[in-house]
C-alpha cells in the first residue's frame, strides 16, 4: 500500500493529469446529446460530410459498369411490379371503402440523398448523407432505399446528416413478421445478421419470413420491409426464440437513399409517455 | 513548443487517413487503429503526460468525427496513453520506438483501448460476447501488425 502511495506521490503530475482528463471524458459521456454539444456536433457533421464527399469520389468508380447493368435489370423488374401494385392499390382502395376503413395515407414525402460516407467496421456503424437541415431533415427521420429500411437520422448538420444504420448497436425498431403478424423488437448484437428479440418460442415464425416495420414504431411508418428470417433457434434458454434476420439492403454497395419525412403521431407519443411516467 | 504543433498536425493527418483510407483496408469488419499507434508513439517518445494528453485530444477528435459519441474514445485513448507512458524510459526511447517492442506495446495499449471502449457493451450485454472478443483481439492484432510499418521504416533509416 505504502509502495503504491509513494509511487503516486513521485508521479503526482502524471496521475493528476490523468485524473483530470478522465473526469472530463466521463463528464462528456454523461452529458451525451445535450444542447451544449449540439453546435459542435453540427460543425463536425459538416466537416466530415465535406471530407467524405471529396474522398469518396475514388471508390465510386468501382464496378460502375456492373452496377449500371444491375440497375437496368432492377428497373425492368420494378416497372413490372409498379404496374401490378398500381392495380392492387386501386383494388385495395375500393375494398377499404367498401369495408368503411379509414384510408391510410402512405404518400410520405421522400428526400433523395447520396451516401457520401459510411463506416461498416465499428459497433457504431453509420452513413453520411448529403442532406441536412436546409432540406428539412430532422433527427429520427427514417432512411430507406429501394430494397428496404436502411436506418434513421442520428445527427443533422446544415447540409449533411448522419444516419444510424441497422448495424448500429443502439438501433432498435418495432417490427412484425409479415406472414403471421407476430411482433418483436429488431436490434443488432454484433455479427453479420440482425436479431429479432422478444418473440415467444410458441409463436409461428419460419425461415424465409419477411420482417417489416410495425405500427407500434414511433419512428418508422408501418409496412416497410427490413429483412428475411435466416435462422431460428428454439434451443436457447429462456422464453424467447433466437431469430436472425438478413437485411434486404446491401450496405456495402448502397449509394443512394431516401429520407422519409415522417413524423409519428405526437398525441400518441404523449399518451405513451404519460403511461411510462406513471 | 513548435515540436508539439508539428505533432498536432501529424495527428490530424493520421486522423484524416483513419477516416478516409482505413475503412478500405478492413478485414471481416475489423480495421486497424492508426490513432492509437500515434498515441503510443507519443507516450514512448515524450513521456506519460504527453501520451495521456495526446490520447485525450485524439480520442475527442475521433468522438467528433468517427463515433459521434462524445467522451467514449476520449476516455479509452486517455487510459491507453497513460498505460503506454509506463513504458517510457529516457534511456530506451530508440529501443521502444524503433524495434518490434513498439508493436507489442501497441498491441497491449490497443487491447486496453478496445476493452475500455467496449466496456459499456460488455457490462450491458449490448453486444454478443464472442463478437466483442473477436473485435478486441482482431483490432489489437491488426493495429500491432500495421505498427510494424513505422518500426521498419525508422529502423531502416537508422541502419539497424
Amino acid at each position: 500500500m505504502l509502495k503504491i502511495l509513494s509511487q503516486i506521490s513521485q508521479h503526482l503530475k502524471e496521475y493528476l493529469t490523468f485524473s483530470v482528463l478522465l473526469l472530463v471524458s466521463l463528464t462528456l459521456l454523461s452529458i451525451g446529446d445535450s444542447p451544449k454539444l449540439h453546435l459542435i456536433t453540427q460543425i463536425s457533421v459538416e466537416i466530415i460530410g465535406i471530407i467524405k464527399s471529396t474522398t469518396n469520389v475514388f471508390s465510386e468508380f468501382y464496378n460502375l459498369k456492373e452496377e449500371n447493368k444491375k440497375l437496368r435489370k432492377t428497373n425492368v423488374v420494378l416497372l413490372t411490379e409498379l404496374s401490378q401494385l398500381r392495380e392492387e392499390k386501386l383494388e385495395n382502395i375500393r375494398l377499404r371503402r367498401l369495408l368503411g376503413f379509414k384510408e391510410r395515407t402512405n404518400n410520405y414525402e421522400l428526400v433523395p440523398a447520396d451516401v457520401v460516407g459510411k463506416t461498416l467496421v465499428s459497433p457504431y456503424n453509420y452513413m453520411i448523407l448529403n442532406v441536412g437541415l436546409s432540406d428539412g431533415i430532422e433527427v429520427n427521420m427514417p432512411v430507406i432505399s429501394e430494397s428496404g429500411v436502411v436506418g434513421k437520422i442520428m445527427k443533422v448538420g446544415r447540409n449533411y446528416s448522419v444516419a444510424m444504420i441497422l448495424f448500429h448497436k443502439d438501433f432498435r425498431a418495432s417490427v412484425k413478421i409479415q406472414r403471421t403478424r407476430v411482433d418483436g423488437i429488431l436490434g443488432w448484437d454484433g455479427g453479420e445478421f440482425l436479431s429479432v428479440f422478444n418473440i415467444s418460442k410458441t409463436m409461428d415464425v419460419e425461415v424465409g419470413d419477411v420482417v417489416i416495420t410495425s405500427e407500434y414504431s414511433t419512428i418508422f411508418p408501418p409496412g416497410f420491409e427490413i429483412g428475411i428470417v435466416t435462422q431460428i433457434d428454439n434451443s436457447v434458454p429462456g422464453l424467447f426464440k433466437l431469430i436472425k434476420v438478413k437485411p434486404l439492403v446491401d450496405f456495402t454497395k448502397i449509394e443512394e437513399v431516401f429520407v422519409v419525412k415522417y413524423k409519428s403521431d405526437l398525441e400518441r407519443e404523449k399518451i405513451e409517455q404519460g403511461i411510462f411516467e406513471k | 513548443m513548435t515540436v508539439y504543433v508539428r505533432y498536432f498536425f501529424v495527428g490530424l493527418m493520421i486522423l484524416f487517413i483513419q477516416i478516409t483510407l482505413v475503412p478500405l483496408i478492413s478485414i471481416e469488419k475489423i480495421s486497424p487503429d492508426l490513432v492509437i499507434i500515434f498515441v503510443v508513439y507519443m507516450a514512448l517518445k515524450n513521456g506519460q503526460i504527453p501520451g495521456t494528453v495526446t490520447g485525450f485530444i485524439s480520442g475527442l477528435l475521433m468522438d467528433l468525427t468517427i463515433d459521434f459519441t462524445p467522451g467514449l474514445s476520449a476516455l479509452s485513448k486517455t487510459v491507453s496513453g497513460f498505460i503506454g507512458g509506463y513504458f517510457y524510459s529516457e534511456t530506451k526511447i530508440e529501443i521502444n520506438v524503433e524495434t518490434p517492442r513498439f508493436s507489442s506495446i501497441v498491441i497491449l495499449c490497443s487491447a486496453v483501448d478496445n476493452l475500455v471502449y467496449f466496456s459499456v457493451d460488455i457490462l450491458g450485454n449490448a453486444l454478443n460476447g464472442t463478437e466483442v472478443l473477436r473485435l478486441i483481439i482482431g483490432r489489437s492484432v491488426y493495429t500491432g501488425i500495421i505498427s510494424l510499418i513505422p518500426v521498419l521504416t525508422l529502423s531502416r533509416k537508422r541502419g539497424f
